[in-house]
């Protein structure tokens, strides 16, 4: 695992950085953060990102639904399977939605707060 | 899908008692949002995709006001179903529309890691038939709901230009699917077709790196069929599993007609 350079790359390392992030029993602060600094990025008012948008919002309600320790394991694959949509879909939608900036910022939030 | 989608506004304004999605997914990330409140969602007929997850608003569910659940070919969801865009969920603070978008995992960057072969990208070539995704939102009270999904039939017969030792790999989805009928036939002059069959089960991970997950099980051990021959082969999930996609290999352009018959009902031996 290393720092992703693309958000195609971060989708594909999601489960791989969450296992981590998950044994170290930090998932809901570290996912409250990507999403906090991660919504401002596609506000409501700009139609092409509300996709991107919608994931932050599943992915922001999964996060103050866990426990602060000992997450279950199948909440770690729901995190994961709804993190590798997110980039994906990003990724999917650059220069057909959301512009080159957006995905710019969303990857370094995501090497910040999810990635190695 | 390509974004804006369709809305569902639309479809209520103007009488249609439903809202219907019918797209090819694009990437494995889609997601579709409805801003009107519904009696019942259900699978469409025509979907590849097995499984759907739906969030919806629900003062009940805190903090989030986000309840979530799935809907499959034999499990719809009968009952009020509510779209709040005057409040918002917590705590991205963003209008409570219903959103909905496939359980199941797609990867059109998915290429074969060993069954039957590791793919060559300098001879081999691959083509996938894209899962369509079939979501049929109500609006009108309904007693019940009866899903369920056609069964699918995929039919083919020329293949491209190969490399001498390449392979063609086709991939078609089989979301939940516990049947498939195949019925092969090379009619090429000469030549022989040696076709194989593995099923996928799609794993997150990173295509391009040394080691991806996903899962790869052989259904048909790689058979060469001689030129006017044919072979038929049936997979059962009770048998050889359930899979997210087949893949079909064949190292010849053709003519070889090839059907495959895909169903949720399992036919008896």
């Amino acid at each position: 695992m290393a720092t992703a350079t693309t958000l195609s790359q971060a989708a594909g390392q999601a489960y791989d950085n969450l296992h981590i992030i998950w044994l170290a029993d930090d998932l809901p602060g570290r996912i409250a953060l990507f999403c906090q600094n991660s919504l401002p990025i596609f506000p409501a008012t700009l139609e092409g990102g509300l996709p991107v948008a919608h994931w932050l919002t599943v992915f922001s309600s999964l996060g103050v639904t866990l426990p602060a320790t000992a997450v279950p394991i199948v909440q770690l694959t729901a995190a994961a399977q709804i993190l590798y949509r997110l980039c994906w879909l990003a990724f999917s939608l650059i220069g057909n939605g959301i512009t080159t900036s957006q995905a710019t910022q969303l990857l370094a939030n995501y090497n910040t707060f999810l990635g190695f | 899908m390509t974004y804006p989608q369709p809305s569902a506004d639309q479809y209520a304004i103007r009488g249609y008692q439903y809202f219907r999605l019918a797209t090819t997914l694009v990437s494995p990330g889609d997601i579709y949002d409805s801003t009107q409140s519904a009696h019942g969602f259900a699978v469409g007929p025509t979907s590849d995709i097995a499984n759907v997850n739906l969030a919806y608003f629900d003062d009940q569910v805190l903090p989030t006001y986000m309840a979530m659940t799935t809907i499959s070919p034999n499990r719809a969801f009968v009952g009020r179903i509510d779209a709040r865009n005057d409040t918002s969920y917590v705590p991205a603070g963003r209008a409570a529309r219903i959103l909905f978008w496939p359980a199941d995992i797609y990867d059109p960057n998915y290429r074969p890691i060993a069954k039957p072969a590791a793919f060559d990208p300098d001879k081999d070539t691959i083509n996938f038939v894209a899962p369509q995704l079939e979501v049929i939102e109500y609006f009108k009270p309904l007693a019940s709901l009866t899903p369920g999904r056609q069964d699918k039939e995929f039919v083919f017969q020329n293949y491209p230009a190969l490399l001498s030792g390449g392979r063609f790999f086709l991939v078609i989805p089989y979301y939940g699917r516990k049947y498939a009928f195949l019925n092969f036939t090379n009619r090429a002059a000469l030549t022989s077709n040696t076709i194989g069959i593995v099923g996928v089960n799609y794993a997150i991970t990173q295509d391009d790196s040394d080691n991806p997950y996903h899962q790869e099980t052989t259904l048909l051990t790689e058979t060469a069929v001689a030129n006017g021959e044919s072979i038929d082969h049936v997979i059962r999930a009770s048998q050889h599993g359930m899979f997210d996609a087949l893949v079909i290999s064949l190292d010849n352009a053709g003519p070889a007609p090839l059907r495959l018959v895909t169903s949720d009902i399992e036919e008896a031996t």
